[in-house]
């Protein structure tokens, strides 16, 4: 069983290294130092919205949301900023607190509602982009201030700056899942949710912050994203939900709960970017690597099915 | 006599174990044969062998005087020879009629004749003596009545050689009687009928012959008539066990918990009781007679419509199972994988699991308090296991039990509700369950038992609160209880 997971955390760490050595064979640029950042830079929006996807999806949720969300935040950022002339630290607050609270209004719905969380979260993703195109009237806010562009695009000590977000996130958010409390419930909850609320836990407030945590999550994405294309774009974040549900299910988090690590997510991430950055280099069209995504995720999720299907056969033998 | 089925020199090995060593037995039409053994004694992959869901390394099976190497699942139905598995496999969202003609559907033409099919559904359970609205779809019924209809699934077909494993664990007594009848009408319809459990005065009441085995191997075959329960206690564990229930001395004190009028919505009707510290209360009942209700509305994990719980003299207002928790109340449910145990997760991060704030520095988790706390209690309760990073899913069904148990009693409960807290659980372990509730009572511990086993009723408890349809009909001390008293108030009477 733990042999089992070793080989597969194993497993995406070896595609990762595969995937790396034939982009670099393959093509000149591809391993060089400023191309290494430029692709932590460009999976720093992903993972960070990874995170807050494997927190949901162990739990036994699914949030559609984060593409949309993305959007919607990145606009409202950028509406504070050029046309309020709030300061830039309030106009993040506020955005971030925006992620939160749509990421809260979610969660609510799932619960009171009681209906699928991928039904609820496929509606607010809608409502999200939505609310995204009205905010700006369906035109990106350019002009935003330098201060806050570099959040995007700026250094320090040589390294990227949504680089050291991403890390310092992906980092805290292990160390929350392995060895807080909050950890341990939300992993009980994917597993047997009904042990779970037997043993005293608050299920519907766990899971209601869960996606107030994605929100929140998808807020800072959403603001660094901004910053990096220096621009509010209604349109960005089109479809990314479903990248991260895929680095998530590369990296061992199970769709149907209970399982996974904040790492495998990462080296999910990870291996989407490479995957990304490594087909534009050689010059494949963004067409044609949807459909390879497409694929990927298909596999991704084959691959954690058939894993399972293997050990229950084996439970039954025994 | 000629035997219907034939095992001869079954063997079958795992990597490291050998699961059935060189095993012979036969069995004849219209006998009810019963296999006996502990957990892990080979009896469940026995049958798999001859249901074909796993193939023997070496042996042969004769099947009415066929020779196969081995069976596959297509052929053994297609022989006649009928399983019900310990785990159903029913299909929750269908009618209870449909689960019973699941497999070969009566049909009109092209479509399926609903009438036919909910009437002769109907006919069975009647023959089970259960009134039950058949088109209700199996996911509302009690686990006694899933098992009800999994038997009528099995035996709507042809069967020669029906083999029920566990099948009488979660029944209560009047169930018991009227599945007594349906195995009598079988062997007289000269089926063969292989039954395994643990419970020994069924197996003295039903069964014609007794195979026991033990860690693989085949220890011998007796007729029941010629046997008595001391010798296949002795055969199955290989020592001799001291009297099934052990002797307790325990100083009774004040009353730990009173339920006062109590109704729920669905079914509880003034119910009132109280448990006192030191005291083991049992809560007899047949199923649906609203015992594990009283305990789940008790516990908070469904609403109380009306009435009033009292703990340790004051009212208590509990709403959740974090409220029934934080007064001290400990529920160790009936279905324990269900409700009991987090499989997917290890020994230790189950047990610490209620208690696991204590355990943390605002909300991080003491790794060392964590293992403490764990090892403390493999040790207190005695689970067998090679380490606490153990998943429990891998352990057997007595060792599940005790790591629930731990779980609740690491949260520092002093009011325990056991629900049929040995069910599907082997003698060995059935014996240190006991004991453990002996020792909790002893330390003050006020404990409900809710169970459908009459000698564990009789044997543990100081007092029995019997229900009926979601009444208290009758309260009996110990001394004054009979099987025969309880099953009159049981009954309603």
């Amino acid at each position: 069983m733990k042999n089992k997971n070793i080989l597969k955390q194993f497993s995406t760490v070896i595609i990762l290294v595969v995937l790396v050595a034939f982009f670099s064979i393959m093509t000149d640029s591809f391993l060089a130092a400023k191309n290494i950042f430029n692709i932590l830079r460009q999976v720093a929006v992903l993972s960070i919205l990874s995170v807050g996807m494997t927190f949901v999806i162990i739990s036994g949720g699914m949030d559609l949301t984060v593409g949309s969300l993305l959007g919607l935040t990145g606009v409202i950022c950028a509406k504070l900023l050029v046309e309020a002339q709030i300061a830039p630290v309030l106009a993040i607050l506020i955005t971030l607190l925006v992620g939160a609270a749509f990421g809260t209004i979610t969660g609510i719905l799932i619960v009171r509602l009681q209906v699928s969380a991928i039904v609820i979260t496929l509606g607010m993703m809608t409502v999200a982009r939505g609310l995204a195109y009205i905010i700006s009237s369906g035109i990106p806010i350019y002009k935003i201030p330098e201060s806050v562009v570099s959040l995007g695009q700026g250094y320090v000590g040589g390294i990227p700056i949504p680089v050291i977000i991403m890390l310092v996130i992906v980092i805290f958010a292990g160390f929350i899942l392995n060895r807080s409390y909050f950890g341990r419930y939300i992993y009980a909850i994917g597993g047997n949710v009904e042990a779970a609320r037997l043993a005293g836990v608050s299920v519907n407030k766990i899971t209601v912050s869960l996606y107030s945590i994605s929100g929140f999550l998808a807020g800072i994405a959403g603001t660094i994203l901004m910053a990096r294309i220096s621009s509010g774009a209604p349109a960005s974040g089109l479809g990314m939900e479903i990248e991260v549900v895929t680095a998530v299910v590369i990296g061992g988090v199970s769709v149907n709960g209970g399982k996974g690590k904040i790492s495998g997510a990462f080296l999910g991430a990870l291996i989407i970017g490479v995957l990304g950055t490594g087909l534009t280099i050689m010059n494949i069209g963004e067409y044609y690597q949807q459909v390879v995504k497409g694929l990927v995720l298909i596999l991704a999720v084959a691959f954690d099915t058939f894993s399972n299907r293997e050990k229950v056969k084996k439970i039954k033998a025994e | 006599m000629q035997a219907v089925l034939e095992l001869k020199n079954i063997t079958k090995e795992y990597p490291g174990v050998k699961a059935l060593d060189n095993i012979s037995v036969q069995f004849y039409p219209g006998e009810v044969h019963a296999l006996m053994g502990e957990n892990g004694a080979g009896k469940s992959t026995l049958i798999k062998t001859v249901s074909g869901a796993i193939q023997p390394n070496a042996g042969k099976i004769y099947f009415e005087d066929r020779e196969y190497d081995h069976m596959t699942p297509a052929l053994s139905q297609k022989l006649g020879i009928g399983v019900i598995y310990q785990d159903f496999n029913l299909v929750p969202e269908l009618s209870i009629a449909e689960n019973i003609f699941l497999g070969h559907k009566l049909k009109k033409g092209l479509t399926i004749d609903r009438k036919l099919m909910n009437q002769k559904a109907k006919e069975i359970m009647d023959g089970f003596g259960i009134e039950i609205d058949v088109t209700q779809p199996v996911k509302s019924l009690t686990v006694a009545y899933q098992q009800m209809v999994e038997i009528a699934k099995t035996i709507s077909g042809e069967v020669k050689v029906l083999i029920m494993d566990e099948p009488s664990a979660p029944l209560t007594t009047r169930e018991i009687e009227a599945m007594f009848g349906i195995v009598n009408r079988l062997k007289e319809k000269g089926v063969s009928v292989i039954y395994i459990s643990h419970r020994m005065e069924k197996i003295f009441r039903i069964s014609d012959r007794v195979t026991i085995m033990r860690d693989g191997q085949y220890i011998g075959t007796k007729m029941t008539k010629e046997t008595s329960r001391p010798e296949l206690i002795n055969m199955m564990v290989g020592r001799t066990l001291e009297e099934q229930f052990p002797s307790a001395k325990r100083q009774i004190g004040e009353i730990a918990l009173e339920v006062k009028h109590l109704y729920t919505h669905a079914l509880l009707k003034d119910v009132s009781f109280y448990v006192r510290k030191g005291e083991i209360l049992g809560l007899a009942g047949l199923v649906g007679a609203g015992r594990t209700e009283t305990a789940r509305a008790i516990f908070g994990a469904d609403p109380i419509a009306k009435g009033e719980i009292w703990i340790n003299g004051k009212k208590a207002h509990i709403t959740s199972p974090k409220d029934g928790i934080g007064e001290g109340i400990a529920l160790i449910p009936e279905d324990r994988k269900k409700h009991g145990a987090l499989l997917e997760m290890s020994i230790r991060e189950n047990i610490s699991f209620i208690s696991i704030k204590e355990l943390s520095k605002g909300t991080i988790v003491s790794k060392k308090k964590d293992q403490e706390l764990s090892r403390q209690f493999i040790e207190r309760l005695r689970i067998k296991t090679p380490s606490m990073e153990q998943l429990t899913k891998n352990l057997s069904g007595g060792n599940q039990q005790k790591v629930v148990l731990a779980k609740s009693l690491a949260s520092k409960s002093n009011i325990i509700i056991f629900d049929e807290p040995t069910r599907g659980i082997d003698v060995g372990a059935k014996q240190e369950i006991y004991v453990l509730m002996n020792e909790l009572a002893a330390e003050g511990m006020a404990i409900i038992m809710i169970s459908s086993e009459m000698p564990e009723l009789l044997g543990m408890s100081d007092r029995i609160v019997v229900m009926h349809e979601g009444e208290v009909t009758g309260e009996l001390s110990k001394e004054e209880a009979t099987q025969a008293k309880i099953l009159d108030l049981a009954s309603g009477k």
